[in-house]
């Protein structure tokens, strides 16, 4: 096992995260998934995932600018911290290893 | 589109939310909910949105997004907290001199309010265990004599008592009881002088002195029935029971025979009433002459009230009962309450003006004072000290530190030091009770069970703390941060005058309290050393008992022969106790009028007795076998020629219980009874035969070889234990109490003035460092060491005067208002007040000059050098 392990929500949110880029925040990233995805995911399932994921360290957070909409309240931005973006990286690596390793014959029955 | 912003998500979900919602999430995920809601509501309707708002509101309600309970307030105060206490250990570390004077003195202070509360609370308890307590009255007795003044007497006459309950509504039930007295018991062949008490059989019933074996209703209603205490069935009828057995009483040729019919439990230390057999007390009354008459005074008469009665109301009827009764206007009657008799004893004019709560409060007084001392101490040497923590605080005040923050740190610090202070104390009260219970003549223990033991220790932490820790912890938190870390501290002229006024005012009670303690001192040594009016050097008294008093004569030739003897004399009755009193003796020119009622107290003696105790006579003779008429004949003392109105009273006829006779001398007055009490008229009869005390004046240094002699013919003579006294003891015995108070108050006031110094000591030492370098700068501008000294000298003795002259009066007035209890009182000369004022200034200025000395020869270089 690798030390850092990602379980499989919060390395697709993640991802989603590096998707939108500088666009990440609560809503956009569950529009994202569920168009790309087909997942419905609750704001609480969300919001506690992007929690942790900054506790440890993978993603940082900044507010925007405040507009009328949305009551009036500032969105976070979520971004890829340079240590989330090497974790998603050996996450990739790790996965393509295991393609990798499978057998050619497998896939071509 | 404009219809959308007019509609919101619901209210009260939004609430809920934003209740349980972690404060750093709160903005933005409130604003994905809206944003989520908006959205909603113009795709799938208002209800569907409200149900999706829902759905997300609850499903939000998970850990990682609830805020933490409570975290911000616990978190940070524990943390705090432990800060705190780092820094106050740091402190103490740091500052070990000031950590040692406060602990020394809180501890000291707490250690004699601890003991002093803990006697204070002993004798509220006496005569309060009662489970008619608060109904029980004592009937007392006002005589109003011929010049005007009353005087109040324990003593009634028999039938009064049954009268009161007769005719007072309220009054439910009484006891009488005769006076305790030790008599000659013998039981199972043995003899004992045991302390025996005569009461109405309802005694039991009335007060709570529990039965063993017996029943309170009925154990005394047979005349010859007797109750006596477990000690004295234990220790003489072994292991049976005693119920049933038969005890001899003797008093002087009679003898009569009682049937034990209860045994009561150890009678509680804090009862006034102390005694080891009961008897009814109807078996006196055939001894008695006259009882049913109602100028008789013989008894102590308890009264019950009713718990209704109104005690103005009984009292106002007690007072005209005498006169509508018997038509007795020279007296009146009234109540005390059961439990005040033991404070409350002293009564002057009808009055009660006090007694024993005069030392309660006294002492009360002293650990109020030696505890403010202790604690302006502390106050003192925290705030001189305030500029030593000035940066501290700023640095504190400028990272955010809010006053209330800083007051809670300096409370913890002083709280820390007051709870050392007092485990210490408790230790040492514990330690010391053995010592203290000897100077008291208690017997009393720290109960560590007893919830107002710690009822006590808090009244005493929190007092302690409040005086001690608010003030300086306020005035510290209260500095301005930038001024503090300049170290620029205003210099603050209420604090300084505070400061000041603190070490006038603790000056000002060391000087009460020694002032206080010299005066009580003299007073005891000048009782000591009165001329009584006779000699009490060298003389031995030994009671005699029914077996020996027939062989008096004998014994007494007997005696005479030894060596060590110098002369052997008898009396009846103890005059060192209360004497009996009559008013019947009869004169040429008595106002026979019982108004005119005046008291002698009676004694017999043998010839010699006057000699032997060298009493002088001032007119007359004393008796003397020469002349046989002698035997009735009297000799009256000073007082009592005055009392009668006699000039020459030689030759004088005299009639007393039937005998006629001539008033042969005039004895100069002597002292027989506490010098609390003025001298009594007194008539001597002569009678060779009494002997209820056998007195024995040995040559000096004799005393161990006539004793064994004495006990050797005592023995011969009769099985009943072998008893003696010496006259001087037992003299000094009757201020026992006093000298008791003495070397408390003594001991206390030493305690005070060491801790007033240990204050003076560490104030005077932070001066001395605050202003090392002045005095350097001083020093190398020319000031001489003296110069340097007197500077440092003035600030304090200036304080210490003024003290003094505040402290000087009030211990004038105190120790004058005292004396006054006493009939004869010593005459204070000026230095009684004069001295302690020296004394404390003497050791003010031998602390202060010592340290002021250390400052002004230390080398200006040393002091300067680091700036």
């Amino acid at each position: 096992m690798s030390k850092h392990h990602l379980g499989e929500f919060e390395e697709i949110v993640m991802l989603t995260v590096a998707i939108l880029y500088e666009e990440a925040y609560g809503i956009a990233i569950i529009d994202e998934m569920e168009e790309r995805l087909g997942r419905k995911v609750s704001i609480g399932a969300l919001q506690t995932v992007l929690r942790r994921l900054e506790k440890k360290g993978y993603l940082s957070s900044r507010f925007g600018e405040a507009t009328k909409m949305r009551g009036g309240k500032r969105k976070r931005y979520f971004t890829l911290t340079p240590f989330g973006k090497k974790v998603l990286a050996e996450v990739k690596e790790q996965r393509l290893g295991l393609w990798n390793a499978i057998p050619k014959f497998v896939f071509n029955e | 589109m404009i219809k959308k912003n007019y509609h919101t998500p619901p209210h009260h979900l939004l609430r809920f939310f934003r209740w349980y919602c972690h404060p750093d999430y709160l903005e933005d995920i409130e604003g994905d909910l809206w944003e989520r809601y908006e959205r909603n509501t113009r795709e799938k309707g208002i209800r569907g949105a409200n149900w999706r708002f829902f759905r997300d509101v609850l499903l939000l309600f998970r850990p990682g997004i609830i805020r933490p309970m409570k975290e911000k307030s616990q978190l940070i105060n524990y943390g705090m907290f432990r800060n705190n206490l780092k820094t106050a250990f740091r402190i103490f570390k740091f500052e070990k001199s000031f950590t040692a004077i406060n602990v020394i003195g809180l501890t000291a202070g707490i250690w004699c309010s601890i003991l002093i509360a803990l006697w204070v609370q002993h004798e509220y308890s006496f005569d309060r265990f009662h489970a008619k307590e608060d109904q029980l009255y004592r009937l007392l007795k006002n005589d109003f004599l011929d010049n005007n003044e009353i005087k109040t007497l324990p003593w009634t006459a028999y039938p009064i008592a049954d009268v009161v309950v007769e005719e007072i509504p309220g009054v439910v039930d009484r006891v009488r009881c005769a006076e305790p007295e030790p008599l000659v018991l013998s039981m199972q062949d043995r003899f004992v002088k045991q302390i025996v008490i005569a009461a109405d059989p309802n005694f039991f019933e009335v007060f709570s002195f529990p039965l063993i074996e017996g029943d309170p209703k009925s154990c005394l209603r047979d005349l010859s029935s007797i109750v006596i205490s477990e000690q004295l069935a234990n220790n003489h009828f072994n292991a049976e029971s005693a119920i049933g057995k038969t005890i001899s009483i003797y008093e002087g040729p009679y003898s009569m025979d009682f049937k034990v019919t209860g045994i009561f439990r150890k009678i509680p230390e804090n009862s006034s009433m102390q005694f080891d057999v009961v008897l009814p007390v109807d078996n006196y009354l055939p001894f008695m002459s006259y009882p049913e008459h109602w100028g008789n005074s013989w008894l102590f008469t308890y009264i019950v009230l009713d718990r209704k009665a109104n005690i103005k109301e009984v009292n106002d009827q007690l007072k005209e009962l005498p006169e509508r009764k018997v038509g007795a206007e020279w007296f009146t009657l009234m109540l005390q309450p059961y439990a005040d008799q033991y404070l409350y004893a002293k009564i002057e004019n009808g009055q009660v003006i006090g007694g024993r709560i005069n030392y309660v409060i006294m002492f009360a007084m002293i650990a109020i004072f030696t505890l403010l001392i202790a604690c302006f101490n502390f106050v003192n040497l925290t705030t001189a000290r305030s500029a030593r923590r000035s940066k501290e605080i700023g640095i504190r005040k400028v990272t955010g530190a809010g006053k209330g923050a800083l007051i809670f740190q300096f409370l913890v610090e002083s709280a820390l030091l007051v709870g050392f202070s007092i485990t210490m104390a408790v230790l040492l009260a514990q330690l010391s009770m053995p010592v203290f219970n000897e100077v008291t003549g208690k017997n009393m223990t720290i109960d560590f069970l007893n919830i107002n033991f710690y009822k006590l220790l808090s009244a005493i932490v929190i007092v302690t703390l409040l005086l001690s820790g608010i003030y300086p912890a306020i005035f510290l938190a209260s500095f301005q941060a930038i001024r503090a870390l300049k170290g620029k501290l205003k210099k603050n002229t209420t604090e300084a005058m505070l400061r000041r006024g603190l070490v006038t005012f603790q000056f000002g009670l060391a000087v009460l309290l020694i002032a206080g303690t010299l005066a009580v001192f003299l007073q005891l040594t000048y009782i000591q050393n009165k001329d009584l009016g006779l000699d009490r050097e060298n003389i031995i008294y030994v009671p005699m008992d029914f077996k020996s008093q027939p062989h008096y004569q004998s014994i007494k030739t007997e005696i005479s022969r030894h060596s060590g003897i110098q002369a052997v004399s008898a009396s009846d009755g103890d005059f060192m106790t209360e004497l009996g009193t009559s008013s019947d003796p009869k004169w040429k020119d008595k106002d026979i009028s019982e108004k005119h009622l005046n008291r002698f107290a009676i004694m017999d003696i043998d010839f010699g007795l006057l000699e032997l105790l060298d009493i002088k006579m001032s007119q007359g003779r004393s008796f003397s076998p020469d002349f046989p008429a002698d035997t009735s004949n009297f000799i009256i003392n000073e007082e009592a020629a005055k009392t009668m109105g006699l000039e020459h009273p030689i030759g004088e006829d005299l009639e007393f219980s039937r005998v006629k006779g001539k008033i042969v001398g005039v004895a100069k007055n002597f002292h027989f009874a506490s010098l609390h009490e003025p001298i009594m008229p007194i008539i001597l009869r002569c009678k060779p035969s009494s002997s209820a005390l056998l007195y024995v004046k040995t040559r000096p240094a004799k005393t161990k070889e006539v004793l064994s002699y004495l006990e050797k013919i005592h023995d011969k003579h009769s099985d009943v234990p072998f008893a003696y006294h010496f006259l001087d003891k037992t003299l000094e015995q009757g201020y026992k109490k006093e000298m008791a108070t003495q070397k408390l108050a003594g001991y206390f006031s030493i305690l005070a003035i060491i801790i007033s110094c240990l204050g003076l000591l560490g104030l005077a030492s932070y001066s001395a460092e605050r202003r090392t370098r002045e005095m350097a700068i001083r020093k190398v501008m020319g000031a001489k060491v003296v110069n340097i000294v007197n500077l440092l000298l003035n600030e304090y003795l200036r304080l210490i005067s003024i003290g003094l002259l505040i402290g000087i009066p009030i211990a004038y007035y105190w120790t004058k208002s005292w004396l006054n209890s006493f009939a004869y009182k010593v005459q204070l000369d000026w230095w009684v007040y004069a001295l302690p004022g020296v004394l404390v200034f003497f050791v003010a200025f031998l602390t202060v000059s010592k340290l002021s000395l250390k400052t002004a020869r230390t080398n200006p270089v040393d002091s300067l050098k680091n700036d």
